[in-house]
């Protein structure tokens, strides 16, 4: 063997010995450690995930203020969303309640930080990750617009219905319609698009429930429980937020459009 | 038949208050056998084997193991670290004194016990020792200590604490140290003999003998074969120091540093005797 295959074997060895022993560490400290991390298989252990997560997230959070050491935008939308992912996987873990509890609180936090990063970003940086994931050229693409409301949908719109998940767990359904409320107060134009009919109907099945969530209300006793003012002031932002959903998704104009008619007759009353 | 039932209504009260304190005791003894069972996560820590004397720039190995105690849901094992002491001059295979024994945090559930596999420190190469060699040579016996850390998360509230564990280790000197000691105090000791009849050559000057000689022998010649035999003959003591051994030398070496090899070799040609008189024709 001449002297530059034996290099090239030696070289080669080196780097199947360098490769495991970084794989041994997740000692994350910069966007490259993160993308390192996010290419290859998470750990199987649901902790040891959240830790490392964690870790990056906080690396993240800490270089929103320096441009110059940037993180691509698809890696942060990848993180926060495992992250969440992960909290949720490790919450299932638990029969006690209160322990059961405290883990899904924490995931509801993850998910809301996904869902203000996803608030801050503008719609061209959007369009760049949206291009990033799905290998999508924007320009003299037709199909280009499709494929960002489709993304965004499953992938957003995932985030909303898994916080929805995690306060439904915890039998917290007044966070519920609080949270989404807020949710659809903040970012009326971005979210109509992308909130699941899932979660608007839960939504709905919640508010219908108000103030005691003890069972369905009848239109009459809803109609009675509009006196209070912070049940009447939740209706009132649901039937505003279902008019712009209903513009942004024709398919479901049937079945919420006769909600939008029937909540404007019980304010009115 | 009023009377018995009296007496025997008094038999049951009286039977009654012996009884009270004593179960007031096995209750109390229950309420803190359940106090007592209630343990937080503990860390253990030990040398692999316990009967190896630690040596100053020597290998050694330590064992760590974690136990979750008692806590409901168990425990999230953040980061388990082992430090060690600096004076120590071993090192981790990444060459630090600070070792982290997990590579990836875990969970450990109730009543669980981890042991991590031991922790294998080496001794310093030399060219990263030039800072510290004098300082490792001249150690003198101590104690030193191995502290580990278990950083852990309730998993029930998600609060974050510490355990600490720390391990005393009595550190014995380096033989090396102890043979540096010697070939100084061989070289004082081949200095002295030759300096004292160099003092009376000297205060006969103006003689016709201007060479000075000692039993017929240059003074670089007599000192050489003194710090030799000192050299030889400490290098055979302290090897023989090194297991047991029923040699009886002409100095007692009570502590095995540096110093104990100063003494060692001011008297080498002692030594050399005594192991002659054992090893020799």
């Amino acid at each position: 063997m001449s002297f530059s295959g034996r290099a090239f074997v030696v070289v080669v060895f080196a780097c199947f010995l360098w490769v495991p022993s970084r794989a041994l560490s997740a000692d994350i400290q910069s966007c490259e450690d993160i993308k390192r991390y996010l290419g290859r298989p998470l750990p199987g252990n649901y902790y040891a995930r959240i830790q490392d997560l964690k870790a990056a997230e906080e690396v993240l959070k800490s270089q929103t203020n320096l441009p110059s050491s940037e993180c691509p935008i698809w890696l942060i939308e990848r993180t926060y969303w495992e992250y969440g992912y992960a909290l949720k996987e490790f919450s299932r873990n638990f029969q006690d309640p209160s322990a059961r509890q405290r883990w899904l609180a924490t995931t509801a936090e993850a998910y809301k930080d996904y869902l203000s990063w996803f608030e801050s970003l503008t719609e061209d940086q959007i369009d760049r990750l949206v291009m990033s994931v799905t290998q999508a050229k924007k320009v003299q693409n037709p199909e280009f617009p499709a494929i960002r409301r489709t993304w965004l949908r499953e992938r957003v719109g995932n985030v909303i219905g898994a916080l929805g998940i995690t306060y439904e767990d915890r039998r917290q359904f007044l966070g519920l319609i609080t949270e989404y409320q807020e949710i659809g107060d903040r970012n009326y134009d971005k979210y109509a698009l992308l909130f699941p009919n899932q979660a608007v109907q839960n939504w709905f099945k919640y508010l219908r429930a108000m103030p005691e969530f003890a069972a369905d209300k009848n239109d009459s006793q809803i109609r009675m429980s509009l006196e209070q003012r912070d049940v009447a002031g939740a209706w009132e932002s649901f039937r505003d937020f279902l008019k712009g959903y209903i513009k942004a998704n024709p398919s479901v104009r049937g079945q919420w459009t006769p909600v939008v008619t029937k909540i404007s007759q019980w304010l009115r009353t | 038949m009023i009377r018995s039932g009296i007496w025997l209504l008094r038999c049951l009260m009286i039977l009654c208050l012996l009884a009270t304190p004593v179960m007031a005791q096995l209750g109390g003894s229950a309420g803190a056998d359940k106090a007592a069972t209630a343990t937080k996560p503990e860390i253990d820590l030990s040398l692999v084997d316990p009967d190896e004397p630690v040596v100053i720039w020597r290998d050694v190995r330590v064992q760590c193991s974690v136990l979750s105690g008692n806590l409901p849901q168990g425990i999230g094992v953040r980061k388990v670290t082992l430090s060690v002491p600096a004076v120590l001059a071993v090192e981790s295979s990444d060459g630090k004194n600070e070792v982290s024994l997990i590579s990836e945090a875990t969970t450990l559930r109730e009543g669980d016990r981890r042991d991590y596999r031991p922790v294998e420190l080496k001794a310093k190469k030399l060219k990263f020792m030039w800072g510290q060699l004098w300082r490792v040579l001249t150690f003198r016996p101590r104690k030193e200590v191995f502290l580990a850390t278990l950083e852990y998360q309730r998993l029930s509230d998600q609060q974050i604490e510490t355990s600490t564990k720390e391990l005393a280790v009595n550190v014995k000197a380096t033989p090396i140290g102890m043979y540096t000691g010697a070939l100084i105090g061989a070289l004082l000791s081949a200095l002295l003999v030759v300096l004292q009849p160099l003092r009376s050559i000297l205060s006969k000057k103006g003689t016709k003998d201007t060479t000075p000689k000692v039993n017929g022998r240059t003074i670089a010649n007599q000192m050489a074969i003194r710090f030799a035999i000192g050299a030889v003959a400490t290098l055979i003591a302290i090897l023989l120091f090194q297991t047991t051994t029923d040699i009886k030398f002409p100095v007692a070496i009570s502590v095995q540093d540096f110093y104990g090899g100063v003494l060692l070799g001011l008297f080498g040609n002692k030594v050399m005797e005594v192991i002659w008189k054992r090893v020799g024709p």
